[in-house]
């Protein structure tokens, strides 16, 4: 698990590149054996299967971030409270309805709003993938979109109004959230 | 846990058929629970793998011959290991130049950091001024605003002050996107040591420097790793910014790099055997030094992040 979130954005991708390999790929070889049609398949071509693997590498490489986060704060959960509420009769699924999961919330919360920051703001995966020859165009997301509007059409103004459009997702996404933080704060 | 409370005193009476039953409702429950188990444990084996396979096969994959990665079975394992690929990863292509580029920038990068993100962090948690909460959220907005969208203003400005394709320009942009994040870890940090501590020994005679000197500033210290460590992986690992603001081919990082050597490739058959080297060159140092912090490091990233 560690080993996967320090691993270098730039090295984890090109990994999943060579695992999705069209040709010699492992996980088409590993379909292939179990008698499915994968043999050749280009999972990178397709706009729908291009998202899959990066959903599937995003997700492989945040996973370990919020898992971590999660266990430490788990950790601060003190046996005595848990044992205090089995003696009051509580079930497993209640003890962590009432008390694990309300301890851990906080944690839960902020590791949320780094997550739909962070996964807004995916660019460099989509771009390494785009290099082995996916359909750009179609494959594009909003932080593409605006690296293609700047830095290919040198429309400034366009990608401008762009990354403020995605600024005012990001806000209105992670608002609930950011309130809290600040509420907590102020106590 | 209930289970065992239940079923310990029905065995002791040995009685009644409704305690019999309770007895074997208690041990059905147990064996449940024991199912319930190895399906836990299943399930985590599983997603380790899962974790750790690519990792594996990274590293498998760059010690094989290249001619036997192109055949069509894959090899699990590394028959006749070769450290050819590294050797060739190595030689020539520009690896040296980028190392030496990597690891100035993320040097002086780690420094800048550290020592604004922990002034921040004290100002913010230590002092009352005007504007302190607008300050806040303005560290957590600036964060989500989109790296894409300040390429442009990013490349001018560089390009303006003739720092584009240089450590110092880099490093500036560096510190600047990294900043926010740390500001706001080491932020619980300082909010978790009482202020009392530092006023106690004033009152007992020192300075308020000293103060600071020695008490606050040895409590922070782990707090100090784990942003540390994060710059640190952060300005390794950066890609986005490295992109635009170092054009240059000989003045590229270790990613830059490695996306350069996958593509000079990638018409004629890509060299996988290579590109794994040479991710395995990039990813390795990292691994390394972070399977040493890791316990610091997550214990501090949740309580520094967490404490309000």
């Amino acid at each position: 698990m560690l080993l996967a979130w320090a691993m270098p954005m730039v090295a984890a991708v090109t990994v999943w590149k060579w695992l999705f390999d069209w040709r010699q790929g492992v996980i088409n070889w590993i379909l292939v054996q179990l008698g499915l049609d994968f043999d050749g398949h280009n999972w990178l071509a397709e706009p729908l299967s291009f998202f899959f693997v990066a959903t599937v590498i995003i997700t492989w490489m945040s996973v370990p971030f919020v898992a971590l986060s999660v266990y430490a704060a788990l950790t601060q959960v003190s046996d005595e409270v848990l044992e205090a509420a089995a003696l009051d009769g509580a079930s497993g699924t209640k003890r962590f309805m009432y008390i694990i999961f309300p301890m851990v919330r906080p944690v839960i919360s902020i590791v949320l709003l780094l997550q739909i920051i962070w996964d807004l703001r995916v660019f460099a995966q989509i771009r390494l993938l785009q290099d082995a020859g996916a359909p750009v165009s179609e494959t594009n997301l909003l932080g593409n979109f605006i690296y293609e509007l700047g830095i290919g059409r040198q429309d400034f103004a366009g990608a401008a109004a762009v990354s403020l459009f995605v600024l005012a997702l990001t806000i209105l996404l992670s608002w609930p959230y950011v309130r809290n933080l600040l509420k907590e704060d102020e106590s | 846990m209930s289970a065992t409370h239940a079923s310990a005193p029905a065995h002791a009476r040995g009685g009644s058929p409704a305690k019999v039953s309770q007895a074997r409702l208690a041990t059905t429950a147990r064996r449940k629970f024991r199912v319930s188990k190895l399906v836990g444990n299943l399930t985590a084996i599983v997603v380790a793998l899962l974790w750790v396979f690519p990792v594996y096969w990274m590293i498998n994959s760059s010690f094989t011959p290249n001619a036997r990665l192109s055949s069509r079975t894959p090899s699990f394992f590394p028959t006749n290991a070769t450290t050819a690929n590294y050797e060739n990863a190595t030689d020539g292509t520009g690896f040296w130049s980028a190392l030496q580029m990597s690891l100035l920038i993320t040097i002086v990068t780690l420094i800048a950091v550290i020592l604004f993100a922990f002034l921040a962090a004290l100002a913010i948690s230590r002092f009352k001024f005007r504007g302190r909460k607008s300050f806040i959220v303005a560290v957590l907005f600036i964060q989500m605003l989109p790296a894409e969208g300040l390429f442009i203003a990013q490349y001018k400005m560089l390009s303006a002050t003739n720092l584009l394709n240089s450590v110092v320009g880099v490093s500036i942009l560096y510190t600047a996107a990294i900043v926010p994040f740390t500001i706001w870890m080491l932020r619980g940090f300082v909010a978790g040591i009482p202020a009392e501590l530092e006023e106690a020994a004033m009152v007992d005679g020192l300075s308020r420097t000293k103060a600071f000197l020695k008490i606050t500033f040895p409590l922070l210290a782990p707090g100090l790793v784990a942003a540390g460590v994060y710059a640190f992986l952060q300005a390794w690992n950066e890609f986005t910014i490295a992109l635009v603001a170092l054009p240059a081919a000989d003045k590229q990082t270790l990613p830059l790099w490695l996306r350069g050597f996958l593509n000079a490739s990638v018409n004629q058959g890509v060299n996988w055997a290579q590109v794994m080297a040479a991710s395995t060159l990039i990813a390795l140092p990292v691994m390394i030094f972070f399977l040493f912090v890791q316990n610091k490091m997550t214990g501090g990233l949740v309580s520094g992040a967490v404490k309000g």
